[in-house]
Protein backbone atom coordinates (compact mmCIF):
# COMPACT_ATOMS: atom_id res chain seq x y z
CA UNK A 1 0.00 0.00 0.00
CA UNK A 2 1.46 3.33 -1.05
CA UNK A 3 0.51 6.40 0.97
CA UNK A 4 2.57 8.99 -0.98
CA UNK A 5 3.60 10.52 2.30
CA UNK A 6 6.99 11.64 1.05
CA UNK A 7 5.52 13.25 -2.09
CA UNK A 8 2.80 15.06 -0.14
CA UNK A 9 5.25 16.29 2.51
CA UNK A 10 7.34 17.81 -0.28
CA UNK A 11 4.34 19.56 -1.82
CA UNK A 12 3.45 20.94 1.60
CA UNK A 13 7.01 22.22 2.14
CA UNK A 14 7.04 23.71 -1.34
CA UNK A 15 3.74 25.54 -0.81
CA UNK A 16 4.66 26.76 2.68
CA UNK A 17 8.03 27.97 1.43
CA UNK A 18 6.72 29.65 -1.72
CA UNK A 19 5.96 33.36 -2.15
CA UNK A 20 2.29 32.34 -2.33
CA UNK A 21 2.31 30.98 1.23
CA UNK A 22 0.76 34.08 2.81
CA UNK A 23 -2.34 34.05 0.59
CA UNK A 24 -5.45 32.83 2.49
CA UNK A 25 -6.66 30.73 -0.48
CA UNK A 26 -3.31 28.92 -0.50
CA UNK A 27 -3.78 28.06 3.17
CA UNK A 28 -6.87 26.12 2.05
CA UNK A 29 -4.80 24.30 -0.57
CA UNK A 30 -2.30 23.38 2.14
CA UNK A 31 -5.17 22.04 4.29
CA UNK A 32 -6.41 20.02 1.33
CA UNK A 33 -3.03 18.32 1.02
CA UNK A 34 -3.12 17.56 4.75
CA UNK A 35 -6.45 15.80 4.11
CA UNK A 36 -4.75 13.92 1.26
CA UNK A 37 -1.95 12.84 3.58
CA UNK A 38 -4.49 11.53 6.10
CA UNK A 39 -6.42 9.69 3.40
CA UNK A 40 -3.40 7.38 3.09
CA UNK A 41 -4.57 5.73 6.31
CA UNK A 42 -7.82 4.53 4.69
CA UNK A 43 -7.33 0.76 4.55
CA UNK A 44 -9.60 -0.11 1.61
CA UNK A 45 -7.82 0.42 -1.70
CA UNK A 46 -10.87 1.63 -3.67
CA UNK A 47 -11.85 4.13 -0.96
CA UNK A 48 -8.29 5.30 -0.49
CA UNK A 49 -7.63 6.03 -4.17
CA UNK A 50 -11.03 7.71 -4.56
CA UNK A 51 -10.11 10.05 -1.74
CA UNK A 52 -6.62 10.62 -3.10
CA UNK A 53 -7.97 11.63 -6.52
CA UNK A 54 -10.60 13.79 -4.84
CA UNK A 55 -8.13 15.70 -2.64
CA UNK A 56 -5.39 16.03 -5.28
CA UNK A 57 -7.95 17.32 -7.79
CA UNK A 58 -9.45 19.89 -5.44
CA UNK A 59 -5.99 21.07 -4.44
CA UNK A 60 -4.67 21.64 -7.94
CA UNK A 61 -7.94 23.15 -9.21
CA UNK A 62 -8.03 25.57 -6.29
CA UNK A 63 -4.36 26.53 -6.48
CA UNK A 64 -4.39 27.27 -10.21
CA UNK A 65 -7.71 29.10 -9.90
CA UNK A 66 -6.20 31.26 -7.15
CA UNK A 67 -3.13 32.06 -9.24
CA UNK A 68 -5.35 33.06 -12.15
CA UNK A 69 -7.67 35.17 -9.98
CA UNK A 70 -4.64 36.87 -8.42
CA UNK A 71 -3.21 37.66 -11.85
CA UNK A 72 -6.53 38.87 -13.26
CA UNK A 73 -6.89 41.26 -10.32
CA UNK A 74 -3.77 43.17 -11.40
CA UNK A 75 -4.40 46.33 -13.43
CA UNK A 76 -4.54 45.83 -17.18
CA UNK A 77 -4.73 42.03 -17.06
CA UNK A 78 -7.28 39.88 -18.91
CA UNK A 79 -10.54 39.17 -17.07
CA UNK A 80 -10.61 35.87 -15.17
CA UNK A 81 -12.46 32.87 -16.59
CA UNK A 82 -16.08 32.34 -15.55
CA UNK A 83 -15.30 28.96 -13.92
CA UNK A 84 -12.65 27.91 -11.42
CA UNK A 85 -11.97 24.63 -13.18
CA UNK A 86 -8.57 23.22 -14.09
CA UNK A 87 -9.25 23.60 -17.82
CA UNK A 88 -10.30 27.25 -17.50
CA UNK A 89 -7.21 28.11 -15.47
CA UNK A 90 -4.96 26.26 -17.92
CA UNK A 91 -6.43 28.15 -20.88
CA UNK A 92 -6.02 31.47 -19.06
CA UNK A 93 -2.34 30.78 -18.34
CA UNK A 94 -1.80 29.58 -21.91
CA UNK A 95 -3.41 32.70 -23.41
CA UNK A 96 -2.31 35.37 -20.97
CA UNK A 97 0.50 34.02 -18.84
CA UNK A 98 1.17 34.83 -15.19
CA UNK A 99 3.43 37.86 -15.04
CA UNK A 100 4.66 36.89 -18.51
CA UNK A 101 5.33 33.26 -17.57
CA UNK A 102 3.61 30.18 -18.99
CA UNK A 103 3.52 26.49 -18.16
CA UNK A 104 6.32 24.55 -19.82
CA UNK A 105 5.39 22.20 -22.65
CA UNK A 106 5.56 19.01 -20.53
CA UNK A 107 3.60 20.52 -17.64
CA UNK A 108 0.92 21.81 -20.00
CA UNK A 109 0.69 18.21 -21.26
CA UNK A 110 0.61 16.97 -17.66
CA UNK A 111 -2.41 19.18 -16.94
CA UNK A 112 -4.20 17.72 -19.97
CA UNK A 113 -3.44 14.23 -18.65
CA UNK A 114 -4.60 15.07 -15.12
CA UNK A 115 -7.94 16.22 -16.50
CA UNK A 116 -8.33 13.20 -18.79
CA UNK A 117 -7.26 10.67 -16.15
CA UNK A 118 -9.58 11.88 -13.48
CA UNK A 119 -12.50 12.19 -15.89
CA UNK A 120 -11.83 8.60 -16.84
CA UNK A 121 -12.19 7.40 -13.24
CA UNK A 122 -14.88 9.85 -12.16
CA UNK A 123 -17.27 8.90 -14.92
CA UNK A 124 -16.88 5.11 -15.07
CA UNK A 125 -18.66 2.98 -12.46
CA UNK A 126 -16.56 0.56 -10.41
CA UNK A 127 -13.34 1.66 -12.07
CA UNK A 128 -10.36 2.46 -9.81
CA UNK A 129 -6.76 3.25 -10.64
CA UNK A 130 -3.96 1.11 -9.20
CA UNK A 131 -1.06 2.55 -7.18
CA UNK A 132 1.05 2.95 -10.34
CA UNK A 133 -1.58 5.09 -12.04
CA UNK A 134 -2.12 7.11 -8.89
CA UNK A 135 1.64 7.58 -8.63
CA UNK A 136 1.76 8.92 -12.19
CA UNK A 137 -1.30 11.11 -11.55
CA UNK A 138 0.22 12.48 -8.39
CA UNK A 139 3.58 13.12 -10.02
CA UNK A 140 1.83 15.16 -12.66
CA UNK A 141 -0.03 17.21 -10.08
CA UNK A 142 3.24 17.75 -8.18
CA UNK A 143 4.95 18.96 -11.34
CA UNK A 144 2.07 21.30 -12.16
CA UNK A 145 1.78 22.67 -8.62
CA UNK A 146 5.57 22.96 -8.44
CA UNK A 147 5.78 24.95 -11.64
CA UNK A 148 2.83 27.13 -10.62
CA UNK A 149 4.59 28.07 -7.36
CA UNK A 150 7.50 29.43 -9.43
CA UNK A 151 5.17 32.05 -10.96
CA UNK A 152 5.58 35.36 -9.15
CA UNK A 153 2.47 36.43 -7.17
CA UNK B 1 35.27 6.30 -0.42
CA UNK B 2 32.81 3.55 0.44
CA UNK B 3 29.12 4.18 -0.13
CA UNK B 4 28.41 3.43 3.57
CA UNK B 5 30.86 6.05 4.73
CA UNK B 6 29.37 8.66 2.36
CA UNK B 7 25.88 7.93 3.57
CA UNK B 8 27.02 8.01 7.22
CA UNK B 9 28.52 11.45 6.63
CA UNK B 10 25.26 12.69 5.11
CA UNK B 11 23.27 11.31 7.99
CA UNK B 12 25.53 13.00 10.51
CA UNK B 13 25.18 16.35 8.77
CA UNK B 14 21.41 16.07 8.32
CA UNK B 15 20.92 14.93 11.92
CA UNK B 16 23.15 17.69 13.25
CA UNK B 17 21.11 20.32 11.40
CA UNK B 18 17.65 18.92 12.11
CA UNK B 19 18.41 18.65 15.85
CA UNK B 20 18.56 22.44 15.82
CA UNK B 21 15.25 22.90 13.98
CA UNK B 22 11.68 22.94 15.29
CA UNK B 23 9.68 19.81 14.32
CA UNK B 24 7.57 20.28 11.21
CA UNK B 25 9.88 22.90 9.73
CA UNK B 26 11.96 20.45 7.70
CA UNK B 27 11.75 17.35 5.54
CA UNK B 28 14.53 14.82 5.14
CA UNK B 29 14.84 13.20 1.71
CA UNK B 30 12.14 15.21 -0.09
CA UNK B 31 10.84 14.18 -3.49
CA UNK B 32 10.55 16.44 -6.53
CA UNK B 33 9.59 14.43 -9.64
CA UNK B 34 11.82 16.25 -12.13
CA UNK B 35 15.08 16.54 -10.21
CA UNK B 36 17.90 14.24 -11.22
CA UNK B 37 19.20 14.35 -7.66
CA UNK B 38 17.02 15.13 -4.67
CA UNK B 39 18.21 17.52 -1.97
CA UNK B 40 19.10 15.87 1.33
CA UNK B 41 17.03 18.28 3.36
CA UNK B 42 14.32 20.93 2.89
CA UNK B 43 13.72 23.60 5.49
CA UNK B 44 10.95 26.18 5.76
CA UNK B 45 12.21 28.45 8.58
CA UNK B 46 9.27 30.81 8.08
CA UNK B 47 6.31 30.95 5.65
CA UNK B 48 7.50 32.01 2.20
CA UNK B 49 11.10 30.90 2.66
CA UNK B 50 12.34 27.58 1.28
CA UNK B 51 15.85 26.25 1.81
CA UNK B 52 17.24 23.17 0.05
CA UNK B 53 20.41 21.53 1.31
CA UNK B 54 22.67 19.26 -0.71
CA UNK B 55 25.37 17.38 1.18
CA UNK B 56 28.38 16.35 -0.88
CA UNK B 57 31.09 13.96 0.14
CA UNK B 58 33.38 13.80 -2.84
CA UNK B 59 35.71 10.88 -3.24
CA UNK B 60 39.47 11.40 -2.94
CA UNK B 61 39.39 14.29 -5.35
CA UNK B 62 36.73 16.55 -6.80
CA UNK B 63 36.51 15.83 -10.50
CA UNK B 64 35.07 18.35 -12.94
CA UNK B 65 32.31 15.85 -13.62
CA UNK B 66 31.34 15.83 -9.94
CA UNK B 67 31.54 19.63 -9.68
CA UNK B 68 29.38 20.12 -12.78
CA UNK B 69 26.88 17.52 -11.53
CA UNK B 70 26.61 19.46 -8.25
CA UNK B 71 26.11 22.69 -10.17
CA UNK B 72 23.26 21.00 -12.04
CA UNK B 73 21.57 20.32 -8.67
CA UNK B 74 21.58 24.06 -8.05
CA UNK B 75 20.24 24.91 -11.52
CA UNK B 76 17.46 22.33 -11.27
CA UNK B 77 16.32 23.53 -7.85
CA UNK B 78 16.19 27.11 -9.10
CA UNK B 79 14.43 26.24 -12.35
CA UNK B 80 12.03 23.55 -11.10
CA UNK B 81 11.26 24.70 -7.57
CA UNK B 82 11.72 28.43 -8.02
CA UNK B 83 14.41 31.07 -7.97
CA UNK B 84 13.18 32.09 -4.49
CA UNK B 85 14.64 28.81 -3.15
CA UNK B 86 17.84 29.22 -1.15
CA UNK B 87 20.14 26.40 -2.28
CA UNK B 88 22.99 25.40 0.02
CA UNK B 89 25.88 23.01 -0.54
CA UNK B 90 27.61 21.40 2.42
CA UNK B 91 30.88 19.75 1.52
CA UNK B 92 33.01 17.48 3.68
CA UNK B 93 36.42 18.89 4.29
CA UNK B 94 39.09 16.94 2.41
CA UNK B 95 42.31 16.03 4.17
CA UNK B 96 44.09 17.98 1.50
CA UNK B 97 42.60 19.86 -1.39
CA UNK B 98 45.23 20.00 -4.07
CA UNK B 99 45.66 23.30 -5.86
CA UNK B 100 44.20 21.74 -9.01
CA UNK B 101 40.82 21.40 -7.28
CA UNK B 102 40.70 25.00 -6.13
CA UNK B 103 38.66 26.23 -9.10
CA UNK B 104 36.13 23.40 -8.71
CA UNK B 105 35.47 24.41 -5.12
CA UNK B 106 35.33 28.09 -6.15
CA UNK B 107 32.81 27.20 -8.86
CA UNK B 108 30.48 25.84 -6.18
CA UNK B 109 31.28 28.53 -3.61
CA UNK B 110 30.48 31.31 -6.07
CA UNK B 111 27.26 29.86 -7.42
CA UNK B 112 25.41 28.20 -4.50
CA UNK B 113 23.52 30.61 -2.27
CA UNK B 114 25.49 29.24 0.64
CA UNK B 115 28.54 27.03 0.48
CA UNK B 116 29.94 25.49 3.63
CA UNK B 117 32.92 23.24 4.11
CA UNK B 118 32.35 21.25 7.27
CA UNK B 119 35.56 20.65 9.15
CA UNK B 120 35.06 19.76 12.80
CA UNK B 121 31.63 18.30 13.46
CA UNK B 122 32.12 17.73 17.15
CA UNK B 123 33.07 21.19 18.30
CA UNK B 124 30.47 22.79 20.57
CA UNK B 125 28.10 25.18 18.80
CA UNK B 126 29.06 24.05 15.30
CA UNK B 127 25.52 22.99 14.36
CA UNK B 128 23.91 26.06 15.87
CA UNK B 129 26.24 28.30 13.85
CA UNK B 130 25.67 26.28 10.70
CA UNK B 131 21.87 26.42 11.02
CA UNK B 132 21.98 30.13 11.92
CA UNK B 133 23.99 30.82 8.77
CA UNK B 134 21.75 28.71 6.56
CA UNK B 135 18.52 30.23 7.89
CA UNK B 136 19.71 33.77 7.20
CA UNK B 137 20.95 33.03 3.67
CA UNK B 138 19.21 34.66 0.73
CA UNK B 139 19.18 33.74 -2.98
CA UNK B 140 22.11 35.20 -4.92
CA UNK B 141 21.19 37.47 -7.82
CA UNK B 142 24.25 36.52 -9.84
CA UNK B 143 22.59 33.71 -11.78
CA UNK B 144 19.31 35.52 -12.54
CA UNK B 145 20.08 36.35 -16.18
CA UNK B 146 21.39 32.87 -16.87
CA UNK B 147 18.39 31.17 -15.24
CA UNK B 148 15.97 33.48 -17.07
CA UNK B 149 17.52 32.48 -20.41
CA UNK B 150 17.50 28.80 -19.45
CA UNK B 151 13.83 28.88 -18.49
CA UNK B 152 12.91 30.47 -21.78
CA UNK B 153 15.19 28.44 -24.03
CA UNK B 154 14.17 25.02 -22.74
CA UNK B 155 10.71 25.37 -24.31
CA UNK B 156 11.61 25.06 -28.01
CA UNK B 157 13.93 22.17 -27.16
CA UNK B 158 11.17 20.36 -25.29
CA UNK B 159 8.79 20.68 -28.23
CA UNK B 160 10.99 18.15 -30.05
CA UNK B 161 10.05 15.49 -27.52
CA UNK B 162 8.04 12.67 -29.03
CA UNK B 163 7.98 9.38 -27.19
CA UNK B 164 8.35 7.14 -30.25
CA UNK B 165 11.67 8.76 -31.21
CA UNK B 166 13.24 7.89 -27.86
CA UNK B 167 11.42 4.71 -26.81
CA UNK B 168 14.45 2.44 -27.29
CA UNK B 169 16.48 4.57 -24.90
CA UNK B 170 14.03 3.87 -22.10
CA UNK B 171 13.99 0.08 -22.40
CA UNK B 172 15.81 -1.30 -19.37
CA UNK B 173 16.74 -4.53 -21.11
CA UNK B 174 18.76 -2.56 -23.69
CA UNK B 175 22.15 -3.13 -22.07
CA UNK B 176 25.41 -1.69 -23.44
CA UNK B 177 26.64 -3.68 -26.44
CA UNK B 178 30.24 -2.43 -26.70
CA UNK B 179 33.21 -2.94 -24.42
CA UNK B 180 33.82 0.48 -22.90
CA UNK B 181 37.37 0.71 -24.31
CA UNK B 182 36.08 0.14 -27.85
CA UNK B 183 32.95 2.26 -27.79
CA UNK B 184 34.33 5.67 -28.74
CA UNK B 185 36.55 4.34 -31.56
CA UNK B 186 33.76 2.28 -32.96
CA UNK B 187 31.27 5.19 -32.97
CA UNK B 188 33.86 7.55 -34.48
CA UNK B 189 34.55 5.11 -37.27
CA UNK B 190 30.91 4.50 -38.04
CA UNK B 191 30.08 8.24 -38.05
CA UNK B 192 32.98 8.94 -40.37
CA UNK B 193 31.74 6.26 -42.75
CA UNK B 194 28.14 7.42 -42.51
CA UNK B 195 28.86 11.09 -43.13
CA UNK B 196 31.91 10.74 -45.36
CA UNK B 197 33.52 13.38 -43.19
CA UNK B 198 36.76 13.26 -41.29
CA UNK B 199 36.19 13.05 -37.53
CA UNK B 200 38.12 15.10 -34.98
CA UNK B 201 38.80 13.43 -31.66
CA UNK B 202 38.35 15.34 -28.41
CA UNK B 203 37.46 18.79 -29.77
CA UNK B 204 37.27 21.56 -27.17
CA UNK B 205 34.61 24.27 -27.06
CA UNK B 206 34.67 27.44 -24.98
CA UNK B 207 32.02 27.70 -22.25
CA UNK B 208 30.85 30.41 -19.85
CA UNK B 209 31.62 28.54 -16.63
CA UNK B 210 34.28 31.06 -15.65
CA UNK B 211 32.05 34.07 -16.26
CA UNK B 212 29.05 32.62 -14.44
CA UNK B 213 31.07 31.67 -11.39
CA UNK B 214 33.49 34.61 -11.49
CA UNK B 215 36.51 32.40 -11.98
CA UNK B 216 39.68 33.93 -13.40
CA UNK B 217 40.32 31.47 -16.23
CA UNK B 218 38.74 30.75 -19.61
CA UNK B 219 37.21 27.29 -19.69
CA UNK B 220 36.60 24.75 -22.41
CA UNK B 221 34.56 21.54 -22.50
CA UNK B 222 36.06 18.56 -24.22
CA UNK B 223 33.86 16.31 -26.35
CA UNK B 224 34.48 12.80 -27.62
CA UNK B 225 33.96 13.46 -31.32
CA UNK B 226 33.62 16.38 -33.73
CA UNK B 227 33.90 16.86 -37.49
CA UNK B 228 36.51 18.65 -39.48
CA UNK B 229 35.01 21.85 -40.87
CA UNK B 230 31.95 21.63 -38.61
CA UNK B 231 32.88 23.28 -35.30
CA UNK B 232 29.16 23.60 -34.58
CA UNK B 233 28.77 19.87 -33.97
CA UNK B 234 29.88 18.24 -30.73
CA UNK B 235 29.30 14.61 -29.86
CA UNK B 236 29.50 12.75 -26.57
CA UNK B 237 29.36 8.99 -26.36
CA UNK B 238 28.31 7.33 -23.11
CA UNK B 239 27.52 3.93 -21.71
CA UNK B 240 24.57 3.73 -19.39
CA UNK B 241 22.40 0.97 -18.08
CA UNK B 242 21.99 -1.20 -15.08
CA UNK B 243 24.23 0.74 -12.75
CA UNK B 244 23.03 4.09 -14.02
CA UNK B 245 25.10 7.08 -14.99
CA UNK B 246 23.36 9.75 -13.02
CA UNK B 247 26.42 11.82 -12.15
CA UNK B 248 27.46 11.74 -15.80
CA UNK B 249 23.95 12.73 -16.92
CA UNK B 250 23.84 15.60 -14.42
CA UNK B 251 27.19 16.88 -15.62
CA UNK B 252 26.01 16.61 -19.25
CA UNK B 253 23.01 18.75 -18.31
CA UNK B 254 25.31 21.51 -17.08
CA UNK B 255 27.51 21.10 -20.11
CA UNK B 256 24.50 21.61 -22.38
CA UNK B 257 23.40 24.67 -20.44
CA UNK B 258 26.76 26.40 -20.28
CA UNK B 259 27.44 25.95 -23.99
CA UNK B 260 24.38 27.86 -25.10
CA UNK B 261 25.78 31.25 -24.18
CA UNK B 262 28.67 33.58 -24.71
CA UNK B 263 29.73 36.75 -22.97
CA UNK B 264 29.89 39.88 -25.10
CA UNK B 265 30.74 43.24 -23.49
CA UNK B 266 30.39 41.63 -20.08
CA UNK B 267 26.82 40.59 -20.90
CA UNK B 268 25.67 36.99 -21.04
CA UNK B 269 23.81 36.28 -24.27
CA UNK B 270 22.80 33.30 -26.39
CA UNK B 271 25.52 32.14 -28.80
CA UNK B 272 25.50 33.83 -32.18
CA UNK B 273 25.90 30.38 -33.82
CA UNK B 274 24.17 27.64 -31.86
CA UNK B 275 25.90 24.32 -31.32
CA UNK B 276 24.43 20.95 -32.20
CA UNK B 277 25.03 18.75 -29.20
CA UNK B 278 24.54 15.07 -29.87
CA UNK B 279 24.66 12.36 -27.23
CA UNK B 280 25.11 8.82 -28.46
CA UNK B 281 24.07 6.28 -25.85
CA UNK B 282 25.17 2.67 -25.60
CA UNK B 283 22.61 1.06 -23.31
CA UNK B 284 19.61 2.90 -21.91
CA UNK B 285 18.71 5.93 -19.82
CA UNK B 286 15.36 4.69 -18.54
CA UNK B 287 13.86 6.73 -15.73
CA UNK B 288 11.73 5.31 -12.91
CA UNK B 289 8.71 3.17 -13.85
CA UNK B 290 6.22 5.99 -13.40
CA UNK B 291 8.31 8.34 -15.57
CA UNK B 292 10.57 6.37 -17.93
CA UNK B 293 11.32 9.42 -20.10
CA UNK B 294 12.60 11.56 -17.23
CA UNK B 295 16.24 11.60 -18.34
CA UNK B 296 15.35 11.85 -22.01
CA UNK B 297 13.19 14.92 -21.34
CA UNK B 298 15.84 16.51 -19.14
CA UNK B 299 18.64 16.12 -21.65
CA UNK B 300 16.46 17.36 -24.51
CA UNK B 301 15.45 20.39 -22.47
CA UNK B 302 19.03 21.68 -22.32
CA UNK B 303 19.72 21.15 -26.00
CA UNK B 304 21.05 17.61 -26.42
CA UNK B 305 19.79 15.44 -29.25
CA UNK B 306 19.83 11.76 -28.29
CA UNK B 307 20.65 8.75 -30.43
CA UNK B 308 21.09 5.14 -29.52
CA UNK B 309 24.35 3.58 -30.61
CA UNK B 310 23.82 1.47 -33.71
CA UNK B 311 20.73 3.53 -34.59
CA UNK B 312 22.49 6.46 -36.13
CA UNK B 313 20.34 6.61 -39.30
CA UNK B 314 18.98 9.95 -38.11
CA UNK B 315 22.47 11.32 -37.72
CA UNK B 316 22.92 12.60 -41.26
CA UNK B 317 19.54 14.27 -41.07
CA UNK B 318 20.54 15.94 -37.79
CA UNK B 319 23.85 17.34 -38.93
CA UNK B 320 22.41 18.46 -42.24
CA UNK B 321 20.00 20.71 -40.38
CA UNK B 322 21.94 23.59 -38.96
CA UNK B 323 18.91 24.90 -37.12
CA UNK B 324 18.46 21.76 -35.04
Amino acid sequence: MKTFRREISTILMQLRGSPWAGHPDVADVIEEYIHFERSGKTPTQSRRVSLQIFHASRAIDSFLAHIVQNEAAKPGRAVPPAHRTLGSSQVYVRDNGIDGRHFSVPVDGDIDSIRNDRNHYLHRANCFPNDGTINQFLNRTIRAIGEATTFPP
Amino acid sequence: MARESRSAFKETIVRGITNELPPGSFQKRPYFPDLLRQPDLLIVPEPGKLIAIFVYQFTRRISWQAALASLEDLFEMKLNVGSHTVVCAIVASQAENPESEHDRLELLRNTFDRFVVVEAQNEPGVWEDLVGGINTSVPKERLSAFLGFERERSQPFLRRFEEENYRELTVRSNAPIFKSAELEDSVAESLSRLTERRVVRHPRIRNVKGEIAHLPDRYYFEFDIGFEGRPDIAIEVIQAGKHGAREKLRSLMTKGRLLKYEVVDNQLQPRAWPLQLILIIDGNIAGPDHDPYRYVRSLLSVGWELLRVGRTERFRELIGNENL
